[in-house]
């Protein structure tokens, strides 16, 4: 994951509106990603990626460089995302996202929805870890300091997602799975 | 293996996160199990969907953000770093400081980078480039210097550096650190003001530079060599590890792949500008911040940090160096980049009236050198200059030497050598390695290659990776013998003989960034030298005794290591202590102590 040089995150905490462009431009894109496939919605995945970046801005004066920037970056947008899955107003939306769909003929985009749609079948605790270590290529260390846990717990929770998912698929394609 | 723990572990194999003890046992259960690969397989569709797939276009929410900021709310305070004004001016008046354009950082590329500088090497056979240096915490009173200058290259060897010193200093008795570097064939000189300890400053500096010249210096010499690391780092990334990644950004219009390593790792880099005048000194533990070029690897830009250990510290203290935490000591920028053959760079002739000094070279071409040009070379490669070298006390030495673009290669012989030891500067470490029907010795650092022939001794020597120079020496056509028993190789050892000698014998596992290690067996004692890129080395010794001598320093300090009692001197970079009745130390003067407890940690039985 890339890390901004430190006099970059300084010229933005102190203020300037060109550097943090910056520091948004090359992480606006892994921000939403996860926030996509945290929340199952890309247009609230769009709203919390700004809510994220405003909360960024607003405490980069408080960053003291003790640890890497994307995960603190990733810290912040992990606490954006829990709020709003906590979000009342918003319930209903997510819910409404996460509705059992029909089983349909998974080939192409098709496929990836269903994989979308089992995703968020996952407790928010396993999606989180999963997501930061499968669709970010995050390592456990740093999935682990994103989310605040242990990396045996980030270990046990990607395998429990996968275990999951890897059921779902092979029910999906009547297929008993029995590695 | 039960099921949910092989599953569990194959988890953990996809993210390649499985420890090396485990790797076997899971490598066997996909040999052998359909089910285990069918769940990888299973695995990787999961992981084409979400990381690798065409997704939705990721929206572009800048403006959304930068609206939503100028919303009321709590701001931050409007303060400005002298840097990074600097650098924000920059940007704003469209003046290509540092530019960044980041868009999709790919890690994978810092981990090729060691790779693709060795193969870029052969590409650059021109550049030139402005140079603009800022040095900080050099002396009290001169909290920052600035310098401006320029750099012209001609392949394979030819370099002119000129470094102007743009400083306001309080007063005129300080000397300006100007400074000129020139390597043109074989004539190499450099003028620059004498280095002075920085208590004695600004007085100790005599006003007039130091001009040293040296003629019929031979291609590619020890002696005064061409820094070519500032064109290429090619030593800095031999044999080196896997960086860490800065990604992407844009250098006065150059795209631009960032790594972040220590400065004893790109010392060939940093020593190349400031080894002449009167420079700070940055520490081996510092980090650096480097920009490549992303598709000639060039240097673009590098920043070095001051490490944050009481190690290092107390080392600047002693110096007299003012360094302040994540402010760089060092940064340099390469702007205007100009490659290719269209440019012929013209280099300065040294002065005239100056005494100079021969290195005794004789362009021309050697009686033997047809019967050892080598049958094989990497393609590309052409000659470049021969000749012999004749000095009053040493043996008659004859050179060959080829390249392609910034690579080279070179072999220098001799029939008449007399030493008791090697032929060829390998140093005292050297492991020997089969070639053809024989054997050579190969240097710690993996960068010379020794022969020991009947009626010549030869070493072979070059920029190219330590494969390609074992098998160009394989094909020479000299059989190399093993040493007399007399000579310092002798005592070259084997990991076999090693454990032979020294029971209970444990060595780092899963060290990267080092070749493998030369080994010397004394009696009770073993020693390993491991060799990384630029002048990142350590030595690992392990001797049959039960306590340790008595420390020679006062600074010595008790660390635990491997749960046992241990002690570190960081003058003498030593980490020592006593295990399982050895006395074992890490030695090395270009790694923290906090990597060599690392490397301790990681010793295991072979």
């Amino acid at each position: 994951m890339y890390e901004p040089d430190p006099e970059l995150i300084r010229a933005a905490g102190a203020g300037d509106t060109a550097a943090f462009e910056e520091l948004v431009r090359a992480y606006q894109s892994h921000i939403w990603r996860f926030l996509r496939h945290l929340l199952g919605d890309p247009e609230l995945a769009e709203d919390i990626t700004q809510e994220t970046f405003v909360r960024v801005y607003r405490k980069l004066g408080t960053f003291r460089f003790r640890s890497k920037f994307s995960t603190w970056v990733f810290q912040v947008a992990r606490n954006a995302g829990i709020d709003a899955l906590r979000s009342r107003q918003r319930r209903e939306r997510l819910l409404t996202a996460m509705e059992p769909r029909e089983p349909e003929v998974a080939s192409g985009g098709e496929l990836r929805m269903e994989i979308e749609a089992a995703l968020q079948s996952l407790s928010p605790k396993l999606r989180e870890a999963f997501v930061l270590i499968e669709a970010l290529g995050l390592t456990y260390r740093e999935a682990g300091q994103t989310i605040g846990v242990p990396e045996g717990t980030v270990k046990s929770r990607v395998y429990h997602a996968r275990t999951q998912l890897v059921s779902w698929m092979s029910v999906e394609e009547g297929v008993a799975d029995e590695a | 293996m039960k099921r949910d723990r092989s599953q569990e572990a194959l988890s953990r194999y996809f993210d390649g996160e499985l420890m090396a003890a485990e790797m076997d046992d899971i490598e066997q259960l996909l040999l052998s199990s359909e089910q285990a690969r069918n769940y990888v397989d299973r695995l990787g569709q999961l992981r084409q969907h979400l990381r690798y797939e065409a997704d939705e276009p990721t929206p572009d929410l800048i403006r959304r953000v930068l609206a939503a900021i100028e919303e009321p709310g709590p701001r931050p305070p409007v303060r400005r770093l002298r840097v990074a004004a600097a650098f924000v001016a920059g940007l704003i008046a469209g003046v290509a400081f540092i530019g960044f354009s980041i868009r999709e950082p790919t890690p994978v590329a810092a981990a090729e980078i060691p790779d693709r500088v060795l193969a870029a090497q052969g590409q650059v056979t021109s550049l030139t480039a402005q140079l603009t240096i800022v040095e900080r915490g050099w002396h009290p009173d001169v909290a920052e210097r600035v310098f401006g200058g320029q750099i012209e290259y001609r392949a394979p060897e030819s370099l002119w550096v000129e470094i102007r010193d743009d400083t306001v200093y309080p007063s005129n008795a300080w000397v300006p650190n100007h400074t000129t570097f020139v390597v043109d064939g074989n004539v190499a000189w450099s003028r620059s003001v004498a280095g002075c300890p920085t208590e004695a400053l600004p007085g100790c500096t005599p006003p007039e530079p130091r001009l040293l010249v040296t003629t019929d210096r031979e291609p590619f010499p020890d002696a005064f060599p061409a820094p070519l690391d500032l064109i290429v780092p090619v030593a800095s990334f031999s044999r080196a590890g896997e960086p860490g990644s800065l990604g992407f950004k844009e250098i006065d219009g150059r795209r631009a792949v960032g790594v972040v390593v220590t400065a004893a790792q790109v010392a060939p880099l940093i020593e190349g500008l400031i080894s002449a005048g009167n420079w700070r000194e940055v520490h081996p533990t510092d980090r650096v911040e480097l920009w490549l070029d992303q598709g000639a690897l060039v240097p673009l830009a590098f920043s070095v940090f001051p490490a944050a250990t009481s190690d290092r510290r107390l080392w600047a203290i002693r110096r007299g160096y003012v360094d302040q935490a994540d402010v760089p000591v060092l940064e340099v920028t390469w702007t205007e980049v100009v490659l290719g053959d269209a440019i012929s760079p013209e280099l300065p002739r040294p002065p005239d009236q100056t005494q100079t000094a021969s290195a005794g070279f004789r362009d021309g071409s050697p009686t033997e050198l047809e019967s050892l040009t080598p049958e094989e070379l990497p393609d590309g490669m052409t000659i470049h200059r021969t000749g012999t070298i004749a000095t009053g006390s040493g043996p008659s030495v004859s050179v060959a030497s080829w390249s392609d673009g910034r690579a080279w290669l070179k072999i220098r012989w001799t029939s008449d050598w007399q030493a008791t030891r090697l032929f060829g500067e390998l140093g005292a470490l050297v492991r020997e390695v089969p070639v053809g029907s024989g054997v050579a010795y190969l240097s710690e650092r993996g960068d010379r290659i020794g022969l020991h022939g009947n009626n010549v001794d030869l070493v072979l020597l070059g920029s190219l990776p330590t494969e390609t120079l074992l098998e160009i020496a394989t094909s020479l056509g000299v059989t190399g013998r093993v040493v007399p028993s007399t000579w310092a190789e002798a005592a070259t050892s084997t990991l076999t003989d090693a454990r032979a000698a020294v029971a209970g014998l444990v060595l780092p596992v899963d060290l990267e960034g080092f070749g493998a290690p030369a080994i010397r067996v004394e009696p009770d004692v073993v020693i390993f030298a491991y060799a990384g890129p630029g002048s990142r080395a350590f030595l690992l010794t392990e001797a049959i005794d039960d306590g340790l001598s008595p420390p020679l320093e006062a600074n010595v300090r008790g660390v635990t290591v491997r749960g046992n009692s241990g002690r570190y001197s960081p003058d003498r970079g030593l980490l020592e202590w006593v295990e399982s009745d050895l006395v074992i130390s890490l030695t090395s003067s270009s790694m923290s102590l906090e990597e060599l407890v690392a490397i301790a940690e990681s010793l295991r039985t072979p």
